[in-house]
């Protein structure tokens, strides 16, 4: 299993409804929020692709202004 | 709770605190212990990432001499330990399945054979063969008939190598980088305005800056981690305010409070409509422009850049002179910008008097900090220099320059398009720390901290990247070299000069570390070492120089590209090539027309020998060797060059070339300094960095009670009134040129109907040779596609996903119909990424370049385009 660690923005006014929206997703879940609008979320995959095809999931929410990678564990890499 | 919903929680927790702890949220402390836990025991390095010009650092995690972990550097102040997903995976570019391990040489019936195949053959017969041609060409035609193609992914000690090799050694100025095709204009509208290069500003404006304008720069998607800095300041500065100028709906107007979306070039005039509108409402600082600035202009009927015969080129009397110049009266400023009203502006652009005016606003507000970026947009552009100058017209009439939170920036495409190829000085006519070979005095302070014989350097300024091209289906230039770069994938109008590489008498040579076009064109391939497969240095685009580590070896047989540098350089003689060389146009005080003269006699005075070789005198003298390896600031980590050397080779180039920039305005700290920072902005002066050049407080040369000294010295002295008016020396001040619109080189027609933007994706960087190697990248983005307007594509009897055929007047490819997605393209425009190798998109593009850059205009020519019929 890969555990990364994405930041999340968007406008504070939207972090409720974002957070939900995250939760919601079996293989995601938002750890530590901040008023201003940011958030830090893990996403659990099996693969690679699927670490990155979460994180193009999440980037695609709505009203997510950004979702970049800070930390990824490349050990167990599957092709 | 089972031990592995523990174990699942456990390892969540801990990625999610060490995030949160990096970005600064509050952290209990069980979560901070679960992260230090799960880092127990991995060998962390810091490193700088291999793509764009931001410069992020990355921490490279390491495990039997193999990469296993990666993640953005917490402690870098670029990027604060994020990463975009590029950054993500520098890692894995190195492990591509088809990565070069052995030299790859064209052979028939066991020799060199130019329509020969590829065979493996060892180092020896590739710099064999290699020599064996280079002397060919350059003792039967002389300097002007080699050439190298360099690059802004150069280390800063590949491309010093390069260039001392090329115009110490082989006294050839004909070495350009293909920072050509990205940074020209930003570089020529540096020194025509600032007399020298690079930013005055830095990433830190950002976060003190009230606006943030984007001129041609998607930066949500080719400087993600910049943006997510914009971001940032967005969401914790209520009255911050985003306004996205593009030719199309790209992804930083999800951002923007405005969105501009104008038609190409209009750029020119929309800018002379800002300063129309600062001088109509007196936003002018005054007391910075007079105490400051000079006004200035220069010719305008100066062509596109084309080849002589092209129609386009007729009648364009200062072709050869575009980047003359001359200061004019503030009056005579005014009256220039005058056609540029809101109605005559909103027609030529296709923006809404209204949205121009709100622009006009911002930059109108004194009170307000702005930060101007932009990159290809201004800098592809056949006015590229104009339009960077216009920007800092902007920004110096409003006294919005070098003070922090505003800040006009250009940004850059490649890792080190500033550190190596603009500050080494890659370029045809440059030598280190913005001298330039044309200069005499400039050439005898590079002969002495060079060690040369007086006259060894070419005066001769050598041939520009497009212009190489042309040498090169001309006969001219015969042999080819490039390294880290992919020529054939990415020049404009690329048919032509793949068939001249195919079929002419020339030998082209490819330094790469995958199978590229490029390296398919060549006849001989040399395979290179990785970014983490040697020590390095880049500098990025807010003048920080960062260095890393070697953390790995190379596979097979690959090697550093300094490494093929110098023991090229080992198979020739100083009586080789510091004879009396035949150069046409060549003039040198005291020889013949056309000759660089004999400098063996005084190289022998001086101590040399003529049968040493190049690499003896240039790379490997005795100051050099003082660097000897093992070195402790290796701190355990390998380096197979010094190895093979036999001294610390990174460590003396770099104590060698940064004498070129100290007390020049250029100066930078001792090698062992960048392994304990995380880099430092130059100039760097008693160990301190700048941060705003040219503001008293911040930058070292700018003494106390001047406030602001523009103190580049290039192009200071010039005349007034006119190209033959009497000429003053304008020594400390910056220039505000006015410069015209100008029509652009192609538009489209009845025939060729539609503009054709190219440019670049999130997921994939430049010609693709590195991204597409990433499965995952590659996943994501497998092919090019052409951004279509629904309705044009409905017009064409085209829908999405068909598959369609382009054309120019110069080729055609086919590729698929993308009606939505991420860049939402205007009606009349489409846009297609160039990074497919099988969508060779720089086969329909035209070579028009800026006449002062030289560089190429990649965003603007007319195409048409069909349904496909195979």
């Amino acid at each position: 299993m890969n555990v990364s660690g994405v930041l999340l923005a968007c406008q504070p006014v939207h972090m409720a409804q974002i957070e939900g929206a995250v939760n919601a997703l079996e293989w995601a879940e938002v750890h530590f929020t901040e008023p201003s609008g940011r958030m830090v979320v893990t996403i659990e995959a099996d693969s690679t692709h699927q670490s990155m095809d979460r994180l193009t999931e999440i980037k695609g929410l709505p009203r997510v202004i950004s979702a970049e990678m800070a930390e990824y564990r490349l050990g167990e890499t599957t092709p | 709770m089972s031990n592995e919903l523990t174990r699942r929680t456990f390892s969540k927790l801990a990625v999610a605190a060490s995030v949160a702890g990096t970005m600064g949220f509050q952290v209990p402390k069980q979560a901070k212990a679960a992260a230090a836990t799960s880092e127990a025991g991995w060998k962390w390095d810091k490193s700088v990432c291999r793509f764009c010009g931001v410069g992020c650092g990355v921490m490279v995690a390491t495990q039997d001499d193999k990469i296993v972990a990666m993640k953005g550097d917490p402690e870098s102040p670029v990027n604060r330990g994020l990463n975009c997903i590029k950054g993500y995976f520098n890692a894995k570019i190195q492990y591509g399945a088809d990565r070069l391990t052995k030299p790859l040489l064209r052979k028939k019936n066991g020799k060199y054979a130019k329509d020969g195949k590829f065979e493996a053959v060892s180092w020896d017969e590739a710099f064999d063969v290699m020599a064996g041609k280079f002397k060919e060409y350059y003792n039967a035609n002389g300097p002007d008939s080699v050439a190298i193609f360099g690059s802004g992914q150069y280390t800063i000690d590949e491309g010093y190598a390069a260039a001392k090799l090329m115009k110490a050694g082989f006294r050839s100025n004909n070495i350009d980088p293909n920072a050509r095709h990205c940074m020209a204009s930003a570089v020529a509208g540096f020194i025509q305005t600032f007399g020298i290069d690079e930013p005055a500003g830095c990433y830190d404006d950002i976060e003190l800056t009230d606006a943030v304008v984007t001129w041609g720069a998607n930066m949500a998607e080719c400087h993600p981690i910049l943006w997510s800095r914009v971001t940032d300041r967005k969401l914790t500065h209520k009255d911050m305010k985003v306004i996205n100028l593009s030719t199309y709906t790209n992804r930083c107007s999800d951002l923007a409070d405005l969105e501009l979306i104008f038609t190409p070039q209009s750029d020119l005039a929309i800018l002379n409509y800002i300063a129309r509108e600062m001088v109509k409402r007196d936003a002018i600082d005054h007391d910075f422009v007079d105490k400051h600035c000079v006004f200035a202009t220069g010719f305008t009927d100066i062509g596109y850049g084309l080849e002589a015969d092209h129609p386009k080129e007729q009648g364009q009397t200062h072709r050869g002179k575009a980047g003359g110049h001359w200061t004019i009266t503030f009056d005579e400023f005014k009256e220039s910008l005058e056609p540029y009203n809101a109605k005559y502006t909103s027609e030529l652009c296709g923006v809404p008097v209204e949205k121009l005016k709100e622009l006009a606003d911002l930059y109108c507000d004194r009170d307000k900090k702005i930060i101007s970026f932009w990159t290809m947009g201004f800098n592809q552009h056949t006015r590229g220099t104009w339009v960077n100058e216009q920007m800092y017209m902007v920004h110096l009439l409003g006294g919005k320059m070098s003070k922090p939170g505003s800040s006009p920036f250009s940004l850059t495409g490649q890792p080190s398009a500033c550190g190596t190829a603009r500050e080494v000085g890659v370029f045809a006519h440059r030598l280190p720390a913005d001298m330039v070979v044309a200069n005499g005095k400039h050439r005898a302070k590079s002969e002495k901290l060079w060690k040369l014989p007086a006259k060894t350097l070419n005066p001769k300024v050598g041939t520009h990247a497009v212009k190489m091209m042309r040498q090169l289906r001309d006969g001219k230039v015969k042999f080819h070299w490039s390294m880290v770069t992919n020529p054939f994938q990415n020049f404009a109008n690329a048919n032509e000069w793949i068939k001249a590489a195919r079929t002419g008498d020339n030998f082209i040579v490819v330094s790469d570390c995958y199978p590229t076009v490029s390296a398919k064109v060549a006849d001989l391939v040399l395979p290179a070492a990785m970014i983490y497969e040697k020590w390095g240095s880049y500098g990025n685009a807010e003048r920080r120089t960062q260095h890393w580590r070697q953390q790995v070896k190379a596979p097979g047989e690959a090697t550093g590209d300094t490494w093929h540098l110098l023991e090229f350089a080992k198979r020739f003689t100083l009586a080789e090539c510091w004879k009396e060389q035949p150069l046409p146009g060549v003039k040198v005080e005291g020889s013949p027309d056309g000759v660089l003269p004999d400098v063996l006699e005084e190289a022998k005075a001086m101590g040399y020998k003529p049968d040493q070789t190049l690499y003896d005198v240039l790379f490997a003298h005795a100051d050099m060797k003082k660097y000897e390896w093992p070195d402790p600031i290796a701190d355990g980590h390998g380096n197979d060059i010094a190895e093979h050397f036999g001294f610390f080779v990174q460590k003396a180039f770099w104590e060698e070339y940064r004498t070129f920039g100290i007390g020049n305005g250029h100066d930078l700290a001792d090698f062992d300094t960048y392994h304990r920072v995380r880099g430092l902005r130059w100039p760097v002066v008693n160990g301190r960095e700048t941060q705003w050049r040219f503001a008293e407080g911040s930058d070292p040369y700018v003494k106390p009670g001047e406030g602001f000294n523009f103190y580049g010295k290039a192009l200071k002295t010039i005349p007034h009134g006119g190209p033959k008016g009497e000429k003053t020396n304008h020594a400390g001040k910056a220039k505000i040129f006015f410069r015209p619109y100008a029509a652009p080189a192609e538009e489209p027609d009845a025939e060729y109907d539609l503009w054709l933007c190219t440019g670049r994706v999130l997921e994939h960087w430049h010609s693709g040779s590195m991204t597409k190697r990433v499965e995952e990248l590659n996943r994501a983005v497998p092919h090019a596609v052409i951004y279509m307007h629904p309705k044009d594509a409905k017009e064409r009897g085209l829908n999405r996903n068909d598959l369609a055929l382009l054309e120019s007047r110069r080729g055609k490819v086919q590729a698929r119909i993308e009606t939505g997605g991420r860049n939402r393209v205007p009606r009349g425009l489409i846009f297609v990424p160039w990074f497919d190798e099988n969508v060779l998109i720089n086969k329909l593009t035209l070579d028009a370049t800026c006449p002062i850059s030289k560089e190429t205009d990649y965003k603007k020519c007319a195409v048409k385009i069909s349904k496909a019929t195979a």
